[in-house]
């Protein structure tokens, strides 16, 4: 998991480096039109002012990139604060809980600094992180989250966000973004410049006329493609968040309530005016309301949010590699490649126990119920398997017998659901029966009672 | 002499990238050994915490759950018995760590029965900043133990394991719970 990270850095690394060269690549394009059709000159001169050009773009482009980082470095994040309206969260009785759920996440995810906590007054439930590394970092929620959501929910979308902070997105977004906006601007001044330019010059027909093809290309076809580049990492980026956030709290179940929530009908109202105030964040927020809910699109910052809401809600256990298992299975493609998967199989796939196992008690924590029940969910296995057999693969601590017969029934509630049939036998052991039985005669396992059960529907 | 020119430099680049290789390993071990130790500071941190706030709860809990009196000794006696176990003793720390979450649960559990208690706005205070304190407990040990994780494997893959041997690094220890209960599992299949 935490090796999975690394690469993904690397990856937008040179995702970045990408964009770089492309915006590049279309600045060169343009000193190079600029000299073709300007200047008159001989072949030797032409090279020479080539080479010039060249070095030109060169001393254009590495200052404005520059200057671009170090104004993000400086104070970036403490704008798109203050332009979200976000005020400070000072820890106090009101905000305790929220403030506690911080802490729990930071701890949760190994992070080695503490995000600032701001609140933003809104009536659309929302939340988003900003920051430049761990030490310098901030997550942001609406007033109307923290209302809508109970604690549970409230702490697997701040694991999201803790997921964007941990995975430097907010950083990566924002200087992609800036690639993205340069591109633009200078594909739209081509056509407007470089077409003048030339037809007044006059020269040779064909190459005048190559020369217009390719800026036609550039201007068309390199801002869509620097765009759908963004957009795409941009969603990519929201499924990995929730496949971190399910790493840090083993709880599945409730981001996917905090999201169907989050995305009711009831706050549609207000969205539009919501995504115009935030724009230029909204690849940031954890949820788009202006987006549609079911459609995938080329151009949306976010994922649809129910397709999110389905993977989770198929989701066995905490892993990344459920994450991209079930991930595959709804979307026809992997979310991450083999050698990432590789390193997180090197991992281990037997998760250590969760500290839903470890704290339990729905009076304290309440977060048992949930990952109980997708815990079993999870392990479907070929055979019938007896009672106990269930939560075989982890070391579950339910110490009292009490707890241990509320994770039964929860269990058994997860199998009927996936159309296993559930019988008892005089000896108090439950027979679970898979769909795929035929109907032969079953023995008890504990006692050697011999059971003819129907064939499950 | 060219040749024996030739045949040192590539001795001295072979030394090289041998040295450079093996500095690599033991200092990605290194790292994931204080991550290890990190994190477990990181559980050792939040458990003095729940040491500071359990005589709190008692105080506050003494006054109305007077028929509880040998839940809240109880507690007393296994935090101090906590408390007294060295930190380098890992499973039986967790053990007993463990039977302290259950009996504080176990409190709140009572207290349903208690609407005094309930209403009182120092309990209200006291159950959150428990059961933030009891789930950065947990979180910490998941991370703690995804990181035991994360060196122990490269403490056992081969080339690591090589130089894990010869400098010393050695497996660490899950923090765990024992749960006979669980553990006693019947698996059949037909």
């Amino acid at each position: 998991m935490w090796e999975l990270i690394e690469i993904n850095k690397r990856k937008s690394m040179t995702l970045l480096f990408l964009l770089g060269t492309l915006l590049f690549a279309v600045i060169l394009l343009i000193v190079e039109g600029v000299l073709q059709y300007t200047v008159k000159v001989s072949e030797d001169l032409y090279d020479e002012l080539m080479l010039f050009g060249l070095l030109l773009s060169v001393i254009i482009f590495v200052p404005i990139v520059a200057f671009q980082l170090f104004k993000v470095f400086r104070s970036g994040y403490k704008d798109i604060l203050m332009m979200a309206g976000a005020n400070k969260v000072v820890p106090s009785k009101n905000s305790k809980v929220l403030c506690n759920v911080v802490e729990e996440m930071v701890i949760a995810s190994g992070f080695k600094g503490k995000p600032d906590i701001y609140i933003i007054e809104d009536s659309v439930p929302n939340a988003f992180a900003v920051g430049i590394n761990e030490k310098k970092c901030a997550i942001a929620v609406t007033s109307s989250l923290l209302k809508i959501l109970n604690r549970e929910e409230l702490q697997a979308v701040i694991a999201h966000e803790m997921a964007h902070l941990y995975n430097r997105d907010s950083l990566f977004l924002t200087i992609a973004s800036f690639f993205v906006g340069t591109i633009l601007t200078i594909a739209s001044s081509i056509s407007f410049n470089g077409g003048g330019r030339s037809s007044s010059r006059g020269g040779n027909l064909v190459s005048l006329l190559i020369l217009i093809v390719i800026m036609l290309i550039v201007t068309l076809v390199a801002p869509l493609i620097a765009k759908m580049l963004f957009f795409m990492t941009s969603r990519k980026r929201e499924y990995l968040a929730d496949a971190c956030a399910v790493q840090f709290t083993r709880n599945p179940g409730a981001l996917a309530s905090a999201l169907t929530k989050i995305s009711s009908q009831e706050f549609k109202p207000f969205a539009k005016d919501f995504t115009r105030k935030s724009e230029a964040q909204m690849p940031l927020y954890i949820n788009n309301p202006s987006l549609a809910a079911d459609k995938e699109s080329l151009f949306a910052t976010h994922p649809p949010i129910k397709k999110r809401i389905a993977i989770l809600s198929r989701l066995a256990n905490g892993s990344i590699i459920d994450y991209q298992k079930v991930y595959t299975e709804e979307c026809g493609e992997k979310l991450f490649s083999k050698q990432m998967l590789k390193e997180s199989v090197k991992m281990g796939n037997p998760l250590p126990p969760t500290p839903a196992d470890f704290a339990g008690g729905s009076v304290v924590m309440g977060l048992q119920g949930a990952s109980g029940a997708a815990e079993a969910a999870g392990s479907v296995l070929s055979g019938a398997e007896t009672d106990t057999g269930v939560s075989a693969q982890k070391q579950s601590v339910f110490n009292s017998k009490e707890k241990i017969a509320q994770k039964r029934m929860a269990n058994n509630i997860m199998w009927e659901s996936v159309k296993y049939s559930i019988s008892e036998c005089d000896c108090g052991t439950t027979l679970k029966i898979p769909p795929c039985y035929t109907g032969k005669p079953i023995k008890c396992p504990h006692c050697g009672k011999t059971h003819t059960v129907e064939k499950a529907a | 002499m060219v040749l024996l020119a030739l045949f040192l430099i590539i001795l001295l680049v072979i030394v090289f990238v041998v040295g450079a290789w093996f500095v690599g390993i033991y200092n990605k071990l290194v790292s994931e050994r204080n991550e290890v130790k990190n994190s477990f500071s990181q559980i050792d941190v939040q458990l003095k915490r729940r040491y500071d706030l359990i005589p709190n709860l008692i105080n506050t809990v003494k006054g109305y759950m007077t028929h509880e009196r040998e839940t809240l000794e109880n507690i007393t006696k296994l935090r101090q018995q906590a408390i007294n176990i060295s930190d380098d003793n890992v499973a039986s720390k967790s053990k007993v760590e463990s039977l302290l979450s259950q009996s504080l649960k176990s409190v709140f559990a009572l207290a349903e029965n208690y609407p005094d208690l309930k209403a009182s706005q120092n309990f209200v205070q006291l159950q959150e900043e428990l059961a933030s304190t009891e789930n950065k407990i947990s979180f910490a040990r998941q991370y703690y133990n995804d990181s035991v994780m994360k060196f122990n494997t490269s403490v056992e893959l081969f080339p690591n394991s090589i130089v894990a041997g010869m400098c010393g690094f050695s497996k660490s220890e899950f923090f765990e719970v024992e749960n006979p209960e669980e553990r006693q599992n019947v698996k059949v299949s037909f």
